[in-house]
């Protein structure tokens, strides 16, 4: 044996892949059920409570990112009443397609983009622990490098009949997984 | 039957079960689960006692699609869960969510998480019939 592969053989991941794909499934329906259950306080019409947070997150005190907060300053609070709807769908939708397990690669990406968002928006207020924030967009990650839709979720049901149609969608849904 | 297809029957299984044991429990108006006692972290109001009868028939539709072999069945609650989904978006009123308001103001009492679940049930129970049917 050549004392590269016995390298590669000593720095391997510990856990064997079976492993791995439960412990992605576990951490998928964790962060779904996190989306699921933080759907409960953003209630149309008005999304009150949704608006206070933003608005508080644009203080120069507890700013993350000056462009980040211009943008939502000057294009999101303007529009709430849309973003409100925006926001609520995409986090149905977020906790909907991890707990199930579809299309997980994409959802996870998505769920990144809203963690990185709301982050920017609360992490500095007061009473908020900021790394609450990096943690649950490094869980997205997780799920992504994990592809954890592929075990325990639709993805794993459905990858074999995509894989054998020649189809653009099949081709994205396999991308997506 | 091959081991997807065997997935796919024993998941439409579980999610009936589970949508129609969660309907049960919330027919008093209550709450899944309470903030100090685990699941806390899941603990929301979920319909009212109408939205939760209209839940469990439409998920029993599911159930006994799965277990008499009826793909049609499932489709067919897939396609209800998406119409209560539908409806709860389209019939939030005005007054939801102000001060001193019911937050849950819509035809079915539903809050974000009831439309989560109808949205996962939806699409879970079509996709897995149409997997069903092109397999």
């Amino acid at each position: 044996m050549t004392s590269e592969s016995q390298n590669a053989q000593l720095n391997a991941p510990p856990m064997s892949t079976k492993l791995a794909g439960r412990v992605g499934a576990i951490v998928r329906i964790t962060i779904g059920c996190l989306w699921l259950a933080n759907t409960e306080w953003k209630i149309p019409t008005s999304f009150n409570a949704l608006k206070s947070f933003t608005t508080n997150g644009t203080a120069s005190a507890v700013s993350a990112f000056g462009p980040y907060t211009y943008i939502v300053k000057k294009l999101v609070l303007p529009n709430f009443g849309l973003f409100g709807w925006l926001v609520l769908l995409l986090e149905v939708s977020l906790g909907a397609f991890l707990i199930l397990g579809l299309g997980t690669r994409l959802w996870a990406l998505i769920g990144l983009g809203q963690a990185t968002a709301i982050g920017l928006s609360v992490m500095f207020q007061p009473g908020e622990w900021p790394w609450a924030y990096v943690m649950m967009a490094l869980c997205h990650l997780a799920i992504f490098a994990l592809a954890a839709g592929r075990t325990g979720g639709l993805d794993a049901v459905l990858r074999p009949l995509w894989n054998r149609r020649s189809t653009k969608v099949s081709q994205l849904m396999m991308r997506a997984s | 039957m091959n081991p997807s297809q065997r997935f796919g029957r024993a998941a439409g299984c579980v999610a009936g079960v589970v949508g129609i044991t969660s309907a049960l429990t919330l027919l008093n108006d209550g709450y899944l689960g309470a903030h100090n006692r685990f699941p806390f972290f899941l603990s929301y109001k979920v319909l009212s006692t109408k939205g939760a009868l209209i839940a469990i028939a439409i998920a029993l539709l599911a159930v006994v699609g799965v277990i008499i072999g009826q793909r049609l069945l499932v489709a067919a609650s897939a396609v209800g869960f998406a119409v209560v989904a539908a409806i709860v978006l389209f019939t939030w009123r005005e007054t939801a969510g102000q001060p001193g308001s019911n937050p849950l103001d819509n035809a079915l009492g539903a809050g974000g998480p009831a439309l989560c679940m109808f949205l996962g049930a939806a699409i879970g129970l079509g996709v897995l019939s149409w997997a069903d049917h092109v397999s």
